[in-house]
């Protein structure tokens, strides 16, 4: 009985064995394809941010006709230093910056790149702490290296404060904010090319209500490679 | 008889005097105060311009990122194509170059001595339009006048929004702010376009506050776009 069951599970594993090695269908099972892999490399980017990049830099008050000699306060320190400084300014009254800030980038990304400028924060009054949009008060207009035709009362664009992840800038000296973003804001500019250099004119539209005292606030530029 | 003469000769000076000083005092009423309301239009392009069909259809025909794998040894029902138009990459995988720099903006702010005279409830206003259409924004600003000198309220904008785009197209409805708002809007004349000059918006010798409610068309050829100008009000006594 033993040796005929033995038999019988010889048979069945030879045939089970014989199935498998002639079964065409099970032989040819395999799975082929391609796999396309692309990866992004990152370019190498340069920012140079140059403040009162001309001479003649510094404010004016928005006039019509004839304009005045530009001033500026004692943060403009010269020519390619310091801060821009508007000086003395009125409430209520409105500012051009001549000269403000020039942005050279130089790429090594062909399709070029984006340009964000946003403000750190509100518009802060050093001395009270009292704040202001600042939106409703500082403004950029495009320039040239070394002249344009704006005045107090040319077509700006407002800077908005921006929504990112603001780190430092608390204080007016010493503590110059970063930025880091989740999604980038709306471009002040763009370039299809690799290199450019920017140059801008702000203007400070000084609030009505805005109280006696020192103000500040950061302008954060951010280039983006395409 | 002399005396009557000489009594008509300074009545006659007299009455000459007043005829003449008045037109004098007329135009030596100088510019008491200025404020200027940046008005800021973001345009978004004409839905005519383009066709917005086509974007869904090349995006199901063209994915950005595909791969294919065949069962070449499965039954029919198991030849598939797999889309992978779907496929993420952790958000942290992503590496985005930039450089970054800030720029401190000061200023020393100090009050302002006609602050009071003539002044406005807001710096800016922001005007949303798509090409091809007209935006009515209502009371979009304030202007006031406080004094009790005999006053003239003149307005205009400084320029055009863009070469292409004039100042023109904005409109203003100004009128007393406790009263009814006028049945038509006027444009705008533009300092810079119509020669260097303003055009009158009031007169009165009370304090009074104006609504200024804008009407702006956006020619239908205007590319997307931020644009601005500014509203400028000039107060003479």
């Amino acid at each position: 009985m033993k040796r005929y069951l033995l038999g019988w599970m010889s048979a069945i594993f030879a045939a089970t064995a014989l199935a498998t090695v002639l079964s065409p269908a099970v032989a040819a099972v395999r799975a082929t394809g391609t796999v396309t892999v692309a990866w992004h490399q990152p370019p190498v980017i340069n920012l140079t941010l140059t403040p009162n990049y001309y001479s003649g830099f510094g404010s004016i008050l928005a006039t019509f006709g004839t304009q005045p000699s530009p001033t500026h306060g004692p943060g403009a320190t010269g020519v390619g230093t310091g801060t821009v400084d508007f000086g003395t300014a009125i409430a209520g009254d409105t500012y051009l910056y001549k000269y403000a800030a020039h942005l050279h980038i130089t790429t090594n990304d062909p399709s070029g790149f984006y340009i964000y400028g946003e403000a750190a924060a509100a518009v802060v009054n050093n001395t009270d702490g009292t704040t202001y949009p600042v939106s409703q008060a500082l403004y950029y207009l495009n320039s040239s290296a070394t002249s344009d035709t704006n005045t107090g009362f040319s077509p700006g664009l407002p800077f908005a404060q921006t929504s990112g992840s603001v780190s430092g800038g608390s204080d007016s000296i010493s503590n110059p904010p970063t930025i880091t973003y989740s999604s980038y804001p709306s471009p002040i500019a763009l370039s299809s090319t690799g290199n450019g250099d920017y140059y801008y004119d702000y203007q400070f539209k000084v609030p009505d209500t805005a109280t006696n005292g020192n103000y500040y606030v950061w302008i954060v530029y951010t280039v983006v490679g395409k | 008889m002399n005396r009557f003469r000489l009594a008509l000769v300074a009545a006659g000076i007299f009455v000459l005097g007043i005829v003449l000083v008045q037109p004098v005092k007329a135009t030596i009423s100088s510019l008491q105060s200025q404020i200027a309301i940046t008005i800021v239009v973001n345009v978004t392009p004409s839905p005519i311009a383009y066709d917005p069909v086509a974007a869904p259809a090349a995006r199901n025909t063209q994915p950005v990122i595909t791969s294919s794998l065949a069962l070449r040894a499965g039954p029919p029902a198991l030849r598939r194509e797999f889309a992978a138009e779907s496929l993420q990459f952790e958000p942290g995988s992503t590496v985005v170059a930039q450089a970054q720099s800030p720029l401190l903006v000061q200023a020393e702010v100090t009050p302002n001595p006609k602050a009071t005279l003539l002044y406005s409830n807001g710096g800016s206003v922001v005007i949303n339009a798509i090409a091809g259409s007209t935006v009515q924004v209502p009371c979009a600003f304030t202007v006031t006048v406080d004094t009790t000198s005999s006053w003239s309220l003149d307005e205009g904008l400084s320029s055009d929004f863009a070469s292409d785009f004039s100042g023109t197209t904005l409109a203003n409805d100004t009128f007393v702010n406790s009263a009814t708002p006028l049945p038509t809007s006027t444009p705008y004349v533009v300092y810079a376009d119509d020669g260097s000059k303003w055009s009158l918006a009031a007169s009165g010798d009370k304090m009074t506050t104006y609504c200024v409610t804008l009407t702006l068309t956006v020619p239908g050829s205007i590319p997307g776009g931020t644009y601005s100008s500014n509203a400028v009000y000039s107060l003479y006594y």
